[in-house]
This record gives C-alpha cells, structure tokens and sequence, in this order.
C-alpha cells in the first residue's frame, strides 16, 4: 500500500542553512495494517507525513501509494487526514465546513447530507454544529477534524496526532471509533506522542528520532512476549510473606505493592501460580512499561 | 476534480470571496470613487453640459480605481491557503490543485464583476446613466493582466500584491523616463504593458477602433503568468 524508498528531506533557508528533517527512512506498510509513528517532538514525524501526502516534495528517495505518487493517489482517490494543526477558515460554520468536504470529498450530492449527518453524531456534534469555527473548544474543533477525515468509507486514513485537545472521555471515543475502522481494504497511519495510545490501536509501531528510523516494534501480546525481560507491578491483597518467598528479588514501592523482573510471560505466570497456591491473593499485575515504551527509551536513548 | 465537484463548490467558493474580498472591494471602491465623483462633479458640471458630465466622470474613476480593485481581489488566491493550513484539508480530498485554484480565480472574476455592478448602480443613482460596457471590459481585461500576473506570484510568495506592484510601476516608470533608452526598447517586450491598459480604456471611450494587437499583447501577458502559476501548482508542493 505505502511504500517510503531512501526517503530524505533537507530544509534550506536562504541564508544558505540546512536542517535534514529525514534522512534514508525505508520502510513498506501494507493494506490493512494500522501502523503507528512515535517519536520526540522534532523527529521528523510531521515532515514524513507532509511527504505521504505530497505537501512536500523528498530532497531524495521516493514516495508511492499504490504505485502512485501520493498527490496522483490522493487526487484520484482521495484519503481521510486529520492534521495536527486543526485549520478551517475560523469564518465557517461547523456544519458547512463539513458540508464543503463532502462535496471535494466527491460524495454524491443526494448522499451530502446524510455523510455530514452521520460524521457530527458519531463525534457529538450535535450542539456545536451552528457554531463558527472560531468559536469552538480546542477539543470540538479537533472532533470537526476527525469528522472530516472520516466522511467517506476511505482506503486510507492517517491521523497526526488525533486525540491531541480531545478530554478523556472522547480520547477514549476516538479509540473505539478508530477500533472499529479496522477493515482489511483500510490501512491507518497514526502518528502520536502518546505511546499508551499506539500500544492499544496499532499493529506496528516505527520509532523514529532525529529523521531516522530507529526500529519498527510489533505491539501484540506476541511481540510482548518476545521482547525479553519485562518488568511487572503487582499489588498484593494479602501474603507478602509468600510474596518474597516466591520473588526474592522482588523490590517493595510500598502500599502492598511490588515490581518484579520476569525473562517471559511464561516465567511470570508459573511465578503467579506458585504465589497463589501459597495462598497470597493477588490484586493487580500491570507492566509498568509496555514493549513499546521500553524499546521507545532504549532507541530514542540510543539516537541522542 | 470532476464537474460535479466544480460546480457544487462554486456558490462556496463565490460566497468566500464576497466575504472575504467583496466587502473590501466594496468599501474600497466606493471610498475611492466617492473622493473623485463628488468633486469632479462639481468641477465637470461647471464646465460641460450635464449630459456628458457622467461619461468623463466615468471615464476618471475607471481610470484611477479598476487596478487597485483588482488587486484586492486577486491577491492571495494560494497564498492564503498556504500561509492558513487550509489546504491540508482541501487537498486531502480527490481535488486537483491546478483545477481548484484556477476556478477559485475565475470566481474572483465574477465576484468582483459583482461587486462592480453595485458600485455602479450606486453611480447610475447618484450621476445619472452611462452604459456599463466600458466598465465591465476594463474589468475584466485588467483582471487578466493584472490577475493573472498576480496569480503566478500567490503560487510561491505571500508578497503577491507587493511584486505586482514592483513590476508594473518599474514598467511605468521605465516607459515614462527611457522611452527611447535602447535596453528599453528590448525590455518592453518582457515588462507588463501597462500603457496598453491606458490605451485600451480611451479608444473604448472614445468609441474608436481597438488595436487588438496590444489588446492581445495586454491579455496575453497576464493569461501567460496564470497558466505559468498553474504548472508552478502542478509541479511545486504546496508546503514548501
């Protein structure tokens, strides 16, 4: 579906300084895949997704969507795409801003309405649907956002930071909402900060820093699995006695709470097992990193 | 972009510009025009029968007000988008950059043709009747030649107006004092000709013949700068 090929991009000034935004990024994401981009602010994230979409043209390296150069992609085919910067003329009506993208969008004009219908009740829109663009919360005009990226059934959406402004209640709305985009003619990019996020939605995560692509990390319970030592929080109910019996090396953080180091999935359960046979009762195991947020340290760590 | 798409976004597109550049236009012109029609009229009157005193006014607000409408009107068709964000949006969806901008250009065309009619029915009420033919052709060849000029710089800098402006009064200024000058004579060729537009609006005054070969030399300029920004558009990515 989306091939990058040796893709680099330099920014020159005119006084004659260069920044390389990205440098040699390869990589292939496949239809039906929900891939994740993570990286620190300045890593080149939005200048890799400014290419995708061919705002801006690689200093070197090419770009394909299906084969396609991506303006030749989108223009033939059009794509869902929620910038980070949210940004509508601030003069438009919520309702109309919707209604003009559904008609560049190529719906068909008897179909208009009930897209633009569907986008603001699935974003709850409802009560802020008459109001201008300007006067909308930060987290209303990213939901405008999202609604306009979703109003066709799209091949393929990417989503720069989507839930940046939302409040918890609609970050989670949003993650149920993109679950349920999962289709395999659909690929999804999602280019976030929030690791915990990229861990739930996506199949794949690229790590990238300064440019470059650090490492692309698998975040199924698989990848877990295969990420070597992992490290656990568990809260104990009852037998803190058993508790260091079973995990000598186990460390307290106080509260009836203790982290533990396990090599596998494996080790950790026959461990668990061995402590509630012992009768200790377990309230939570929860990682404290998740394999993303681990390899994220070490890679980021490793380019700085 | 289809037809489809073209025209279900026109009325949009026709009712940005009236919102955004109308209201300009409008105050603009009527601000200009009402500096020159209300003492002119009193000058004119005292001079002239009373029924000629509308064309030769006329005459002096086309002369002194069209460019600079035009170039409120035409300025910052992609710059604007560009130095806005709102093309990250627009041109997600399947629209060709090229089709989209040219057709936001011609609405401008009309807009502004709009807007003129009010300002000279406001004219017609205020001085009496002259036919709006002269008016509108000055319009619209001025909004080819200067527009389309304008255009082609929108594609790659806000500072559109500002290089029109440059380009037209060093045009200007180099007709008026090298006339004879002999890197003149070689540069007329590739400065705006900006006398023409003066030329143009006195014969149709006048009721005389136009000299179409500076009529096409006038229109062929900005037409050139527009199909030039329009291949800058095809060929340059927007962000950059």
């Amino acid at each position: 579906m989306i091939e990058f090929s040796a893709v680099g991009k330099t920014y020159r000034s005119i006084t004659g300084k260069s920044v390389r935004a990205v440098d040699d990024f390869s990589l292939t994401i496949p239809r039906g895949e929900v891939f994740g981009i993570a990286g620190p602010n300045g890593a080149g994230k939005s200048t890799l997704i400014g290419i995708l979409l061919g705002f801006l043209h690689p200093s070197n390296g090419t770009t394909r969507i299906n084969g396609l150069h991506p303006r030749a992609y989108i223009e033939r085919n059009g794509i869902g795409y929620l910038s980070e910067l949210v940004t509508i003329n601030k003069r438009w009506r919520a309702d109309a801003a919707l209604t003009r993208y559904a008609v560049l969008a190529d719906i068909p004009r008897g179909q208009v309405a009930d897209s633009v219908e569907k986008v603001i009740a699935t974003l709850g829109l409802g009560e802020h649907r008459r109001k201008s663009i300007k006067a909308l919360s930060k987290g209303n005009l990213q939901r405008v956002g999202l609604a306009q990226a979703l109003l066709r059934d799209e091949e393929l959406l990417i989503l720069d930071e989507p839930t940046h402004g939302l409040d918890p209640v609609w970050t989670q709305r949003f993650r149920d909402i993109v679950g349920g985009l999962r289709a395999p003619h659909r690929t999804m990019i999602i280019a976030s900060h929030n690791l915990d996020e990229l861990q739930r939605l996506a199949d794949r995560v690229a790590i990238i820093d300064h440019g470059r692509l650090q490492r692309v990390v698998g975040t199924s319970s698989m990848d877990q699995q295969s990420a070597g030592a992992l490290t656990y929080r568990i809260s104990l109910a009852s037998g803190a006695e058993q508790f260091m019996r079973v995990f000598p090396a186990a460390a307290s953080v106080g509260r009836g709470e203790y982290e533990i180091v396990v090599p596998n999935l494996e080790a950790l359960n026959a461990k668990l097992g061995e402590l509630m046979v012992a009768g200790a009762v377990v309230a939570a195991v929860v990682p404290t990193r998740s394999v993303l947020e681990q390899q994220f340290r070490e890679a980021v760590g490793e380019s700085s | 972009m289809n037809r489809r798409q073209i025209l279900s976004y026109l009325p949009w597109q026709l009712w940005d510009f009236l919102w955004d550049r109308g209201i300009a236009v409008l105050f603009t012109g009527a601000l200009l025009a009402t500096s020159i029609v209300w003492p002119g009229y009193v000058a004119l009157s005292a001079q002239m029968p009373a029924e000629v005193v509308p064309t030769e006014l006329l005459k002096v607000v086309v002369a002194q007000i069209v460019s600079i409408l035009v170039v409120i009107s035409a300025s910052g068709i992609v710059a604007n988008d560009r130095i806005g964000g709102y093309y990250r949006f627009l041109f997600s969806k399947p629209v060709r950059l090229p089709v989209y901008y040219a057709v936001h250009f011609l609405v401008a065309l009309v807009g502004l043709l709009a807007v003129a009619l009010v300002l000279l029915s406001a004219f017609w009420l205020l001085v009496g009747w002259v036919p709006p033919t002269v008016p509108v052709v000055m319009i619209v060849v001025s909004f080819f030649a200067l527009g389309g000029t304008i255009f082609f710089f929108s594609t790659f800098t806000r500072f559109d107006w500002a290089l029109l402006v440059v380009l037209w009064g060093a045009s200007a200024l180099a007709r008026t004092i090298f006339p004879d000058a002999a890197w003149y004579r070689v540069a007329r060729w590739v400065l705006p000709p900006v006398h023409q537009l003066d030329k143009l609006r006195a014969a149709l005054f006048a009721g005389a013949g136009i000299d179409w070969s500076g009529f096409a030399w006038l229109v062929g300029y900005g037409l050139l700068f527009f199909f030039a920004g329009l291949v800058v558009l095809q060929r340059k990515a927007i962000a950059e």
